[in-house]
């Protein structure tokens, strides 16, 4: 019969190590996916996976239960991912607005890499889509890809993700709106 | 100014975060608007595209993240109880003064240690390499001695006497057959950390010929085995440990181990031999528990191999 999270962190602080893993393993796979779809990078996502488990194994003695286990961890998860250095600067950050302002009648710049020229008007392979949709994360901003990875692919509600990030829920909409419109600028060609 | 309120609606509905009042809002405004409308299509094929554009996590890279973190979190647990030690030590005698004192003599040793190091030039014979001690052997059964870069040596043929060398702050050795409690450790410790998988393959086949002799290992042993046969990201390692976990004792930890390869283990062989074991259980009049017939009934319809399904949905109708 599996022991329920509280469980074993109980089993956990008395001294049992093998609760602790037991505990890693319910919830490893998702941090260790939410670090590769915010990285990109296996060694990055490496890292963050171990400093995410050191902070909660250092960390579990002063957790309260006031919270459920995986909010807690995903919040520290959210917090490595948004801290994280990163080893080396992969892809440029552009900015494909000429300003920020949504209202402005000015045609947005968009790098030539969003675009795919010669298929513009035709069908899309679904690989090259995923592609595509991956590259124009990259114009996202940590805080904006971190909210739009956790909503949409990690299907969290908007108030569990501002407690993650610990701010309030009209900054965590803000951030999907930017993210939103961002993606579809970039992905324009497309929808 | 106005439709960028209802632009973010129109998000925050395609992202089901609204209120009935708001929901009604914005359906009332999509009628009467064939940009919201287009935009609604349109974003909602973006939503679907983005869940579709999720991956899978390589379990190569899982295996390999969950056992430096193993590594990790034993160099965690080493360091705290040296400091710990030390610091508990030096407030339980030490004065305000003393404690002064008592830093500047350990900078200063310290410094002789370093220059000591540096200066001196020492080569690497096995004479030099240290025998584990008993008191280390303590400190290794509590989970406080790190460990790492297994080498190995068997000293005879088709037995279970070993010589393992290792590195733990220097380099150590030990020797023993595994009845002996610390040899089970330090093995234990191989077979779950060491990136070598021959290693850990060498040391499994030492533990089958010790296992076939009918001797006991404890339970934590045993549960190491299960965990390789389950966890471990060498095909090979897994296929020995799976073989080791025959020859115990089919207790709740060994059946759940043979369930999590039917039900997770990529490799089909793998898969096969699980299924086999339980079939030879059965056969040899070993019963099987509910969630063991829950998960093979699971099995009959998402396996991918015919054999396996076959063999499981023979299983279900046996154990009736």
């Amino acid at each position: 019969m599996s022991l329920n999270d509280t469980k074993l962190i109980q089993m956990f602080l008395k001294g049992d190590q093998n609760a602790f893993e037991e505990l890693v393993h319910r919830y490893d796979k998702r941090v260790l996916a939410l670090a590769l779809k915010f990285t990109r990078d296996k060694d990055e996502a490496k890292d963050i996976y171990q400093e995410v488990f050191i902070r909660v194994y250092k960390g579990l003695k002063n957790f309260e239960s006031r919270s459920q286990f995986s909010t807690w961890l995903y919040r520290i998860t959210t917090n490595v991912c948004l801290t994280q250095q990163s080893r080396k600067k992969k892809y440029q950050h552009i900015s494909i607005y000429d300003s920020q302002n949504y209202d402005d009648d000015e045609t947005p710049g968009v790098e030539a890499m969003l675009k795919s020229d010669s298929r513009t008007n035709s069908r899309v392979e679904g690989r090259e889509i995923k592609e595509r949709v991956e590259v124009a994360m990259e114009v996202l901003s940590k805080q904006e890809k971190i909210v739009f990875t956790l909503r949409h692919l990690e299907e969290f509600k908007l108030k569990e993700i501002a407690n993650m990030m610990e701010c309030a829920e009209g900054t965590v909409k803000k951030y999907l709106f930017n993210a939103t419109q961002k993606m579809r600028v970039a992905l324009s060609d497309l929808y | 100014m106005e439709h960028l309120y209802y632009e973010e609606l129109l998000i925050l509905k395609l992202s089901d975060e609204l209120n009935s009042e708001q929901f009604t809002e914005i359906e009332n405004h999509i009628l009467n608007c064939s940009i919201c409308q287009n935009e609604q299509i349109a974003l909602g094929k973006l939503f679907k595209d983005v869940k579709n554009s999720e991956k899978e996590v390589p379990m190569d890279l899982l295996y390999s993240v969950r056992r430096d973190l193993r590594k990790n979190l034993e160099l965690e647990n080493s360091k705290s109880n040296i400091f710990e030690n030390i610091f508990g030590f030096a407030k339980n005698i030490f004065t305000e003064n003393l404690k002064f004192v008592g830093a500047s003599f350990a900078i200063f040793i310290v410094g002789i240690f370093i220059g000591y190091k540096f200066l001196n030039v020492s080569s690497q014979s096995e004479n030099s390499i240290n025998i584990l001690s008993s008191a280390d052997a303590v400190k290794l059964e509590q989970g406080k001695q790190f460990i790492s870069g297994f080498k190995y040596i068997t000293t005879e043929s088709n037995s279970s006497n070993l010589e393992l060398f290792f590195e733990s702050v220097t380099p150590m050795r030990y020797a023993s057959d595994l009845s002996d409690k610390t040899m089970q450790k330090l093995v234990e410790h191989a077979i779950l950390r060491d990136d070598n998988p021959g290693i850990r393959l060498q040391l499994l086949n030492t533990v089958a010929i010790y296992i076939a002799e009918k001797k006991e290992i404890s339970n934590s042993f045993s549960r190491s085995i299960a965990k390789v046969a389950m966890f471990d990201e060498n095909p090979g390692v897994r296929r020995i440990a799976l073989e080791n976990l025959l020859h115990l004792p089919f207790d709740n930890e060994v059946r759940s181990a043979v369930v999590h390869i039917l039900g997770n283990d990529e490799n089909v062989g793998l898969r096969t031999s699980a299924i086999n074991f339980l079939t030879t259980k059965t056969l040899n009049g070993e019963s099987l528990d509910l969630e063991t017939k829950t998960a093979l009934k699971k099995f009959t319809k998402n396996d991918k191999n015919d054999y396996i399904k076959l063999q499981a949905a023979n299983l279900i109708e046996e154990a009736k």
